[in-house]
């Protein structure tokens, strides 16, 4: 890896860091159930639906304070999606820390749909009376 | 002298990276923002099932899409966040000035 990259990389990973830490010492002190000075889902004030992103801020406040049961409840889809952007953010961790190029995650195509399809099947699903969850 | 040579290899499923923003695509949609992410999903898809066919460009058109849809959903966010923050501003000097 060239010199200029690692230190790009390295600085890239150094802020993602940076604002997860300054984020979630936030989000465990300040329950967004409370209000407590988040900002509200737009899809949700106009349309008064829920977006498949719905109740990700409170489910990470319960996630914080080790309750992954009620996070779940708040948004399984985050709870799901969390392992994937864990494990890209460790292996572009793994590359700023030991200056060496990784091979490149390739996820095959058709995981993503069959992703996309949960999701979409999830935002349809969530606005019915069938959903068993409140968020 | 033609015995020699060799062909260059065959290109592999997957040759090249090309960027499909998927990482952007679930952030946008399921952690923040509009579902415009939703859009950003479809082109992440488009890109790797294009990259293992081969279609280099198709795959860097698909990757365009994903990165300004990506971008569209976080933009509008973003906007909707700065409004919101305003309004609640505005709404609070109103209520001090009514309040004097």
């Amino acid at each position: 890896m060239v010199a200029d990259e690692t230190f790009y990389q390295r600085l890239k990973v150094s802020a993602v860091w940076c604002v997860l830490a300054l984020g979630a010492t936030y989000l465990y002190l300040f329950n967004p159930a409370n209000g407590a000075g988040y900002p509200a889902c737009p899809f949700r004030m106009i349309t008064g639906l829920q977006c498949p992103g719905c109740g990700t801020l409170r489910g990470l406040h319960q996630l914080l304070h080790g309750h992954p049961l009620a996070a779940f409840k708040l948004n399984p889809l985050m709870v799901i999606s969390l392992p994937f952007l864990l494990l890209v953010l460790f292996l572009s961790t793994r590359t700023a820390v030991t200056g060496r190029s990784q091979p490149k995650l390739f996820i095959p195509a058709k995981y993503i749909w069959i992703f996309l399809g949960v999701v979409v099947f999830f935002w349809v699903f969530r606005n019915t009376p069938l959903y068993p969850f409140v968020s | 002298m033609s015995q020699n040579w060799t062909p260059p290899p065959p290109p592999s499923s997957a040759p090249v990276n090309i960027q499909n923003y998927l990482v952007f695509a679930i952030l946008t949609t399921v952690f923040c923002c509009l579902p415009a992410g939703v859009v950003s999903i479809v082109y992440a898809a488009q890109v790797n099932s294009k990259v293992a066919a081969g279609d280099i460009a198709g795959a860097m058109a698909a990757s365009k899409n994903a990165k300004l849809w990506a971008m569209i959903s976080a933009g509008v966010g973003a906007a909707f966040i700065a409004l919101y923050i305003v309004f609640i501003v505005i709404m609070g000097g109103i209520g001090a000035m009514n309040s004097r």
